[in-house]
């Protein structure tokens, strides 16, 4: 019984790992940028697209898994990038709205634009040799290539935590938010750095994509969910709170894998319960600086 | 740009509403459809244009409402045998005691904040209605089963003309009363309404309340109209349509989301039945309005009614501004 609920809460890890991965996008984008972006879901489905179309391509090896974790994030950072550069810098200063509905539309271009180039068939990638296997954990079976997703949601975590807090250009990007004039003024170039900024959330959203490819199906609709869990994970953490995301995304990872066990039809409402509590009791977050 | 005074303007209503009446005369039966659909677009768009073009709240789940008030119709028919006609009058109540449960802790946050809540909130209704199979028929839906009398076309379209045409002579009162009034003061400057005694949140729940009813209605009429009530209804896409249809009209117009509901509906018809990427076509023609038309067709072409310029966001404003934005989020004013 407790080892069940032990290997239940572990595998809630790993997939609240892949939320956290492609959410920590979403919290520079959102977050830190205030660009509300409802494209990231599909940035995430774009991402898995293309690794599998670069796994097929090198051969549904090992290397092919390494060349898709290294492609989708790439792509995908280039095309945040180029989006950010040709559309949304054109309607920077107007309302949030219009940022709202700009990435919305993005999002229905995406979707029909994979259904033009891959069809609208459900895709499978399946998981790289070496981490096919499991791993025994209490003597229960563990699959190895979650332990991947571990490692990489917590290498990430700690990577982004020291670009945000340590660096000259963590530091820049929080005040350029809080005053872009005054930064301006001292010779940075704010829109770059917002282009920037917004290109290595859309990356994110590239690696997250490629994490979870193998996990599940490679499908039109797998954005649909993640783009709310994602926002939620911004929420909760309070905005722009890399580790408040990581908090944030193990604990809807852990609930919802634990909700599938007691309620499964209800599971997906416990994510927006948890939203509401937060929401009410501590609006600016679980670890949101400003009041 | 044009402007019309007030005489005129009741002249072009009297005269819209005359060639809506003798419709069906000179339309065949396929376009009257389509024109129910209009009918019912419209009115979910205008609805929803009390919180973001009268208050400006940028609800982003008012699906909840469209999807609850469709459910109404079907369940009382499925579990009470009760008609569609009692089906459409009990939605708004059901939809507003919704919206006013809904509103009651969403109204607290402002901005994105209030956009990403509605959402959740709206999100948990779809997951409870989707999920629950034995009450609502789950991802089958609910069948709704019209009398016979509005099995034609030419009589629903009636209906519908009747129940959108009340409904907007209703939303037109409340936007010309000193209610509405109350609303706009909070949409211009939160902080001076504050400062003269209006209690922000209890108008700002009102609206939301209303507008959740209004919705409601639309609702209880689409489920009719086609005889199913869907989980789709509610799912979130369906919250950005009345946001696209009230920002294709103009947000700062009256009449601005009819206009924009008319277009996205006949537009989705064409764009469904001339090509196999529907999705790519609209998110384009998305693009080109925010891009270029950001007042949207009546706001462009009424400037004189447009009450403020969207390129210069007022601090106070809580129109989709979110609860700590810069003053400009680039340093360069559009």
């Amino acid at each position: 019984m407790w080892t069940d609920i032990f290997i239940q809460i572990l595998s809630g890890v790993s997939r609240g790992m892949i939320l956290f991965v492609v959410a920590s996008g979403l919290t520079l984008i959102f977050g830190v940028l205030r660009i509300p972006n409802f494209a990231h879901g599909s940035f995430y489905m774009l991402a898995a697209f293309v690794a599998y179309a670069v796994t097929h391509a090198v051969g549904g090896s090992n290397l092919g898994f390494a060349a898709s974790l290294l492609m989708a994030p790439l792509i995908l950072g280039v095309f945040g990038l180029v989006f950010e550069f040709m559309l949304l810098r054109r309607i920077a200063g107007r309302l949030h709205l219009y940022q709202l509905i700009m990435t919305f539309a993005m999002t229905l271009i995406i979707a029909d634009g994979i259904k033009m180039i891959w069809g609208g068939a459900y895709r499978s990638v399946g998981y790289p040799p070496l981490l096919s296997g499991s791993v025994e954990i209490f003597g229960r079976p563990f699959p190895t290539y979650y332990l991947l997703v571990i490692a990489v949601g917590l290498i990430i975590a700690g990577l982004l935590s020291l670009l945000m807090e340590r660096t000259r250009f963590g530091r820049t990007v929080s005040a350029a938010v809080v005053d872009p004039e005054m930064v301006g003024a001292l010779g940075v170039n704010v829109p770059r750095l917002y282009t920037l900024v917004f290109g290595l959330g859309a990356a994110l959203a590239g690696l997250g994509g490629a994490l979870a490819a193998p996990v599940g199906s490679v499908s039109l609709g797998i954005g649909d969910s993640i783009i709310i869990e994602s926002f939620a994970v911004v929420i909760i953490g309070g905005s722009g709170s890399i580790p408040g995301a990581l908090a944030a995304a193990l604990i809807i990872g852990v609930v919802q894998s634990l909700g599938i066990m007691v309620a499964p039809r209800l599971a997906i409402a416990f994510v927006f319960i948890a939203l509401c509590v937060v929401l009410l009791v501590r609006p600016q977050g679980l670890l949101g600086r400003r009041v | 740009m044009l402007h019309l005074n007030a005489r005129s303007k009741a002249g072009l209503y009297t005269l819209l509403l005359a060639v809506l009446a003798i419709f069906p005369l000179i339309v065949e039966e396929s376009n009257l459809f389509l024109t129910v659909d209009v009918l019912i677009a419209a009115l979910f768009a205008m609805s929803y244009n009390i919180v973001l073009g009268q208050t400006g709240l940028l609800s982003f789940g008012h699906a909840a409402f469209y999807g609850l008030g469709a459910y109404t119709v079907a369940l009382l028919q499925m579990h009470l045998g009760w008609p569609i006609e009692v089906g459409i009058v009990v939605a708004p109540l059901v939809t507003g005691a919704f919206a006013l449960a809904i509103g009651f802790f969403t109204v607290r946050v402002s901005g994105m904040y209030f956009a990403m809540l509605t959402l959740a909130f709206s999100q948990l209704i779809f997951a409870m209605v989707a999920g629950w199979y034995s009450f609502t028929g789950g991802d089958n839906g609910a069948p709704v089963m019209p009398p016979d009398y509005l099995f034609d076309t030419t009589n629903f379209y009636y209906l519908a003309l009747g129940v959108v045409t009340a409904c907007i002579c209703f939303i037109r009162l409340l936007v010309g009363s000193p209610f509405g009034a109350a609303l706009a003061a909070i949409r211009e400057n939160p902080e001076r309404a504050r400062f003269i005694g209006v209690d922000i949140r209890f108008y700002q729940l009102a609206a939301f309340t209303i507008s959740g009813a209004l919705t409601g209605i639309a609702g209880a009429l689409q489920a009719a109209f086609h005889q199913m009530a869907f989980p789709s209804l509610l799912f979130w896409p369906q919250s950005a349509e009345p946001v696209l249809m009230t920002l294709a009209g103009g947000i700062q117009t009256f009449f601005g989301p009819a206009i924009g509901a008319a277009l996205f509906t006949i537009l989705n018809f064409f764009v469904a039945s001339y090509t196999d990427y529907p999705l790519f076509v609209f998110g384009v023609v998305v693009l080109v309005l925010v891009l270029f038309l950001p007042d949207g067709i009546v706001g462009t072409l009424f400037s004189k009614e447009r009450r403020y310029r969207p390129g210069a966001p007022k601090d106070g404003a809580e129109l989709a501004v979110s609860a700590n934005a810069p003053k400009s989020p680039k340093g360069a004013p559009s």
